[in-house]
């Protein structure tokens, strides 16, 4: 296989694309499913840092939030699952996936569960080091987009997949680059149209808007965790769909499936 | 063709890259079930069960620290 043939616009292209098709009904799966979870971890965050020091003497209240928190976990796992199945049927087939994408294969599914909860641990454990954050981020996406390809149960398959589709590096740290970029762009273009909401609210005659100048204002802690779980959601779609199109891409050249869809997709031109 | 015998293009499956007939399809699948055996689903549904309970307190645990840094 010739990984160097692989490119970042290529991919970027093939992912955009695939994330339009798709984005019917699949992307309001992924937004609905990751909801909860976003939610609830920027809650967590603003509660610990509310109580500041003395959040250690809060632990049945923090563990309470963080069940919760885990439970929206597994749920929006589901959510993913499906957008990256979804997406590479869409792939395939070169039409928009249907309710096909619902149907997940068990061992596939738990195997995503797995691999997904041993990076969210080590996230956790060594994330607060800011180094190994793109690393954890990168590796649980990776994870989403490879789980269809486990098909039997394991503790090392799972990270094998992972691991065998980790490269070109170059691709990946370039995807992860432009994600970034995407992301910081995205919460400035979020927090823009808060302020033009509150600059429109306040033309309306009666309207006391004291308390949401201050709510909106990027000193507030809770805000900025909105304006963050804003990015976030509006980036994960395109970030998945790039990861999964990486993976096909990686595949598709060992098996030469990438010359078959381009001849389907240039007899489709033709007629 | 594992098999070796001679099928028309139309009974060939194609499968990663390899052309198979209905019976090789068949054993093989028959193969991979006997494999994804009991303990192997047992052993990955523990440990996802260890894994969602350490999430939980290291959740709790990084977040006690961050906050005792801040």
């Amino acid at each position: 296989m010739k990984h160097s043939s692989l490119s970042l616009p290529e991919v970027l292209d093939d992912a955009f694309a695939v994330a339009v098709r798709v984005a019917s009904p699949w992307m309001g799966v992924l937004w609905l499913t990751a909801l909860p979870l976003r939610f609830l971890q920027a809650h967590f965050a603003a509660r610990v840092f509310e109580l500041g020091a003395e959040a250690g003497e809060y632990g049945a209240h923090l563990l309470e939030l963080a069940t919760l928190t885990m439970l929206a976990f597994l749920l929006s796992l589901w959510g993913r699952a499906v957008f990256v199945r979804a997406t590479g049927l869409a792939l395939r087939s070169l039409e928009s996936a249907g309710w096909e994408a619902l149907r997940l294969a068990p061992v596939a599914g738990l195997s995503y569960v797995y691999a997904a909860l041993v990076f969210e641990v080590l996230f956790f454990a060594l994330g607060w080091t800011l180094v190994g954050l793109p690393l954890f981020v990168l590796l649980a996406g990776l994870a989403a987009a490879t789980f269809p390809l486990n098909d039997r149960p394991g503790l090392l398959r799972p990270l094998r997949e992972i691991a065998r589709h980790g490269t070109p590096l170059r691709v990946l740290l370039g995807l992860l680059l432009v994600f970034g970029v995407a992301l910081l762009i995205a919460a400035l273009n979020l927090y823009f149209v808060f302020r033009l909401g509150l600059w429109l609210a306040g033309g309306v005659p009666g309207l006391d808007l004291t308390a949401w100048r201050g709510l909106l204002e990027l000193t507030t802690p809770r805000f900025r965790l909105a304006l963050l779980v804003g990015a976030g959601l509006a980036v994960e779609p395109y970030w998945l769909a790039a990861l999964v199109v990486h993976v096909h891409k990686v595949r598709s050249r060992e098996s030469g499936e990438d010359l078959k869809l381009r001849f389907a997709r240039l007899r489709r031109e033709a007629a | 063709m594992v098999c070796r015998k001679v099928v028309c293009r139309e009974c060939a499956t194609e499968w990663d890259g390899i052309n198979h007939c209905v019976t090789c399809l068949a054993s093989r699948r028959r193969a991979e079930r006997t494999r994804s055996s009991l303990l192997a689903w047992v052993a990955v549904l523990l440990t996802v069960g260890l894994l969602f309970f350490t999430s939980v307190r290291l959740l709790v645990w990084t977040g006690v620290f961050l906050a005792s840094l801040s």
